[in-house]
């Protein structure tokens, strides 16, 4: 009887050992699997390479990439670094007829630790004046309304211009504000509910 | 080196158990650097982030369809939880620096970083797009092993002190390796299209964007040859680090040669907490082995 017994608890005994061996093999698995498909990933969004195949693959796995956050071009100053110098302003009509000009901060103007802080709204900026950012314009126009309110005199009109001057090696240019040449971007007419 | 000799090493360079101490000092440099970073945006925050920040959540929205992990998407728009959120994110930051709840702090953190690009996109730069993707493999770490609060409070911890440390499975630690090399190869792929970075002219313009100046640069450098060299020194920095940085005899230099380029940005340039957030994967590539030898020899 306790010989047999025995063998029972022997017969469980190598049951439960391979059942441990399975679920650490099938974790393994699961591991190798999840670190393969991350390599895969990110050299396909990190390389921009036209191939049907990976074309294929980026657009199957884009919705888990994209929802998680693992993209990103790594190109700053590619292919090749600006060769302007760009800055945003913003004209505000008042409904009294007045005018005033707001200015998004340039690091250029700013203090070592300010200009530290506030980077932000150069690369900010930067984005903005993309080749399809102009659906942002509106919010942006509707925030300078916003800032530059006054109640007895609000905002009703709001103009987006752009400066440029060039950078050039070869003429010793090297951004000049005097000369900048100016480009309207947008307007916007401000409503009573775009400054709450 | 045969097929099957390849497979195992991989497989011993992703899996066998290797040291606890790069992977928990890169915890601590890359809590520094998330905590860096949130502080910096602490004046704009609602600016930023706010129910009336610069672009509103549904212009954001219409731009970047599909499901998105963002803690801001589960908040009401209000200001009071948009702040909240800040000092959930800072907590967890701070939390996860001197490795406190780890696991749950790194979780909350990659969190945090994820809501930031999904909510503003717009205002981030190379930096915060390696700390998110260094996050999101930190989450999956065992980055508490040492050097953490988890790790003095823990059996190991309590019981003597002299114990030898844990082992603990490289395999994140790897991918975020990979990605920093990945960094730079992408960069200078992208660099490589272009003109002024093969005639040597792209510091030129790089130097002379008064946005993103930082100190003064010694005239020295604004000879046309100095530039041309730094230029082509820069581009093959970015195609030389990712392929030599895995062989143990050339680590070493591109190390060194990746921290001068780092600290001469953070020097020339004024781009916040990008070269730090870069150079904390650094710690990944060096080995602790002396701490052992120190912890036998007490």
């Amino acid at each position: 009887m306790k010989r047999l017994n025995r063998q029972a608890n022997k017969s469980k005994n190598a049951a439960r050992i391979r059942e441990t061996a399975k679920k650490i093999s099938l974790k393994e698995r699961l591991v190798v699997a999840f670190v393969c498909f991350h390599i895969v990933v990110i050299f396909i969004f990190a390389f921009p390479i036209d191939f049907l195949p990976v074309r294929a693959l980026r657009n199957l796995v884009a919705p888990y990439v994209v929802c998680i956050g693992l993209t990103e071009s790594w190109d700053m100053f590619a292919p090749d670094p600006k060769s302007t110098d760009q800055f945003l302003k913003a004209i505000v009509f008042r409904a009294s007829g007045q005018t005033d000009i707001y200015s998004f901060p340039r690091m250029e103007e700013l203090t070592l630790w300010e200009r530290y802080r506030k980077e932000r709204y150069r690369k900010f900026t930067e984005s903005l004046l993309c080749n399809e950012c102009s659906g942002l314009w509106p919010d942006v126009e509707k925030a300078v309304a916003r800032r530059e309110n006054k109640p007895a005199d609000p905002p009703v009109k709001v103009v987006l211009i752009k400066f440029e001057s060039p950078i050039d090696p070869k003429a010793g240019a090297v951004g000049d504000d005097a000369a900048a040449k100016s480009t309207v971007l947008s307007e916007l007419f401000i409503q009573p509910e775009d400054l709450r | 080196m045969t097929i099957r000799s390849l497979k195992t090493s991989l497989s011993d360079y992703f899996f066998k158990p290797v040291s606890p101490y790069p992977l928990a000092v890169f915890r601590i440099l890359f809590g520094l650097c998330v905590c860096g970073t949130l502080l910096l945006l602490h004046g704009d925050w609602l600016s930023w982030f706010g129910s009336h920040g610069w672009i509103s959540v549904e212009t954001t929205a219409r731009a970047e369809d599909g499901l998105r992990l963002s803690l801001f998407a589960l908040m009401p728009t209000n200001d009071r939880w948009i702040e909240g959120l800040y000092w959930l994110f800072l907590s967890a930051s701070l939390t996860l620096t001197v490795g406190l709840m780890t696991r749950l702090s790194s979780v909350i953190v990659f969190l945090a970083l994820n809501s930031l690009l999904q909510r503003l996109p717009l205002i981030l730069h190379g930096g915060d797009s390696f700390l998110r993707i260094a996050g999101f493999f930190l989450m999956f770490a065992a980055s508490g092993a040492v050097l953490s609060v988890d790790a003095m409070l823990g059996p190991r911890g309590k019981s003597s002190g002299r114990e030898s440390y844990p082992l603990i499975p490289p395999w994140p630690q790897r991918l975020i390796q990979f990605q920093l090399a990945i960094v730079y190869l992408a960069s200078f792929c992208a660099k490589a299209k272009g003109n002024t970075w093969w005639n040597g002219s792209a510091l030129f313009y790089v130097l002379n964007l008064r946005e993103i100046h930082r100190f003064p640069i010694p005239s020295l450098f604004h000879d046309v040859w100095m530039m041309r060299i730094g230029t082509w020194s820069a581009l093959a920095f970015e195609l030389l680090f990712p392929l030599l940085v895995w062989f143990k005899p050339l680590r070493n230099p591109m190390l060194i040669a990746g921290l001068l380029f780092h600290l001469s940005l953070e020097y020339a340039l004024n781009i916040p907490m990008f070269q730090w957030d870069m150079l904390s994967a650094y710690v990944l590539f060096i080995d602790f082995a002396w701490i052992k030898k120190a912890t036998t020899l007490s």
